[in-house]
C-alpha cells in the first residue's frame, strides 16, 4: 500500500517523536512550572490587568455624594458592557472618616441597589418588588475594629429612631439602578433617582 | 592552532545546545502556564462559566466568595456587575449553529417571554461599545419590547430598518448580545449542566448576510 508523500511524511516525523525518550524528570518539573506560573498569573491579573471599574469612575464621582448619571449613549458610556436598559445613579463611599448613611426607594420591579467594593464584589443588593415602594436605610460601617463615636444609649438617651441595616465595607461605589420603561417614564425613573442619598454621618 | 579552534567550536556547540533546551523548556512553561491561564480567565470552563446555547454567564460574577478565574475576568473587563444571587448577565458573540455574529448579517433573536421579573437585551461591538445609530437604539427591556399575543417575540439585529423590535447594528463588524435577567430561578439555580437544560433563552438565528 502506497501512501500520500504528505502522510509518508507525517508518519516518519511521528516515529521520530515516538523514538525521543523524554527525560520524566525534566516533564514534570516542566508541567509544576506550569502549574505554579498559571497560579501565580491568575491570582495576580486583578492587580496587573488595566484600570478596574472603581478605577474608571472614581474620577466621575466625588466622595460620598450621589451622581445621578444622565441615560447611557455611544458617547457618554463610562465602562464597557455598561448598557442602557437602565438609569444610574453612583454614589462612592469611603468609611474612612466616618459611616456612611444610605437611604433609597426601590418603587417597582426592575429597580435594584447594589455595594460594589473596588474588586467588583456585591457586598449588598437588592431588588424591588412588583407594585410595592421599598425603602431601604443602610449604614456603612467600615470593616476593621474602630471607634465609631458613643452610641445613644451610652449617652443616657433612648434612641427611638429605626435601626438602619449595617453592611461593612470600608470603600466602594453603591448603584441605583432604575430600569428603562420608555419615554413615558423617564420623569418618574428621574425622580426616583433623586431620592437616592448618601452622606457621612457625624460623629455623636 | 587549530585543534584549539575545533576543541572552542565543540564547547561552543555544547553550551548552544544547552541554552537552547533551556530555551525550549522556559519556553513551553510560559505557553503553558500564561496560556491556560488566559483561556481560563477569557473563556472559562464549565466550573466557572454555564452555557445555554449560544448565551454564556460566568456563575459567580459580582459574588464575595467568587473563584480567582471569575475576579481576574471581571477585574480585566472593568465591568461592574450584580451579583448572580439577583441577577445573571449572559453574553453571545454567536448566533445558534455557532457562527460569529457580525454587522454585516441579520438576525432574528426569538423566545417565549422570559421567566424573570426583569430582563433586557442590548446590542453591542465586541468590545462591550454601545453601536451609535441614527434612531438612539441601543436596548430592548421586558417593559419596552413588542410581544406577540401568543406571548413570544423577536428582536431583529440588522443594519436597517425592519418592522418591529429593531436593533440597528450600523458598521461595527464583530457583534456581542448582553441579555440582563434580573431575579430569575432558572437563572440563579443554574449552576450546573443538567440545570442549565432547563433554562430556556432566546434563539439567535441568522436571516441573511450581505
Amino acid at each position: 500500500m502506497t501512501l500520500h508523500p504528505l502522510a509518508e511524511r507525517a508518519l516518519a516525523l511521528f516515529k521520530k517523536l515516538a523514538s525521543i525518550r523524554p527525560d520524566l524528570r525534566l516533564v514534570a518539573a516542566a508541567l509544576a512550572a506550569m502549574g505554579i506560573l498559571h497560579i501565580c498569573a491568575t491570582l495576580a491579573a486583578p492587580m496587573l490587568m488595566g484600570r478596574s471599574a472603581f478605577d474608571r469612575l472614581s474620577p466621575i464621582l466625588p466622595l460620598n455624594s450621589v451622581v445621578v448619571l444622565p441615560p447611557i449613549t455611544p458617547e457618554n458610556q463610562p465602562l464597557p458592557f455598561l448598557t442602557p436598559d437602565v438609569r444610574y445613579a453612583m454614589c462612592r463611599y469611603d468609611t474612612a472618616q466616618a459611616p456612611v448613611g444610605l437611604s433609597v426607594q426601590l418603587p417597582g420591579k426592575g429597580w435594584s441597589v447594589a455595594l460594589h467594593t473596588p474588586e467588583g464584589d456585591n457586598v449588598y443588593a437588592a431588588t424591588g418588588e412588583d407594585e410595592r415602594i421599598t425603602s431601604l436605610r443602610l449604614r456603612i460601617l467600615p470593616s476593621d475594629e474602630r471607634f465609631m463615636g458613643l452610641t445613644p444609649e451610652s449617652l443616657g438617651v433612648a434612641d427611638t429612631s429605626e435601626k438602619p441595616q449595617v453592611v461593612r465595607s470600608a470603600r466602594g461605589i453603591i448603584v441605583l439602578r432604575a430600569p428603562d420603561r420608555g419615554h413615558a417614564y423617564v420623569p418618574f425613573t428621574e425622580a426616583g433617582l433623586r431620592q437616592f442619598t448618601c452622606t457621612p454621618e457625624k460623629p455623636r | 592552532m587549530q585543534f584549539v579552534l575545533h576543541r572552542a567550536k565543540k564547547k561552543l556547540q555544547a553550551i548552544i545546545l544547552r541554552i537552547s533546551d533551556w530555551a525550549i523548556f522556559v519556553g513551553l512553561v510560559l505557553i503553558g502556564g500564561l496560556g491556560s491561564s488566559y483561556y481560563m480567565l477569557s473563556a472559562g470552563n464549565s466550573l466557572t462559566t454555564l452555557k445555554v446555547g449560544p448565551w454564556s454567564t460566568w456563575k459567580h460574577e459580582g459574588r464575595v466568595d467568587a473563584d480567582p478565574y471569575t475576579r481576574a475576568h471581571f477585574a480585566r473587563s472593568g465591568t461592574l456587575n450584580l451579583t448572580t444571587d439577583i441577577a445573571n448577565t449572559y453574553q453571545a458573540s454567536r448566533d445558534s449553529d455557532g457562527l460569529r455574529l457580525h454587522s454585516s448579517c441579520e438576525y432574528e433573536i426569538s423566545g417565549e417571554t422570559l421567566d424573570a421579573r426583569w430582563w433586557s437585551i442590548t446590542a453591542l461591538d465586541d468590545q462591550g461599545r454601545l453601536i451609535a445609530n441614527p434612531s438612539s437604539r441601543y436596548t430592548f427591556t421586558s417593559d419596552t419590547v413588542a410581544i406577540s399575543p401568543d406571548g413570544t417575540f423577536t428582536v431583529t439585529l440588522a443594519r436597517d430598518a425592519r418592522p418591529g423590535n429593531w436593533l440597528p447594528t450600523a458598521g461595527a463588524g464583530r457583534l456581542t448580545l448582553a441579555m440582563t435577567l434580573l431575579e430569575s430561578d432558572a437563572a440563579i439555580a443554574g449552576d450546573t449542566e443538567a440545570e442549565a437544560a432547563t433554562i430556556v433563552l432566546p434563539v439567535i438565528k441568522r436571516v441573511a448576510c450581505r
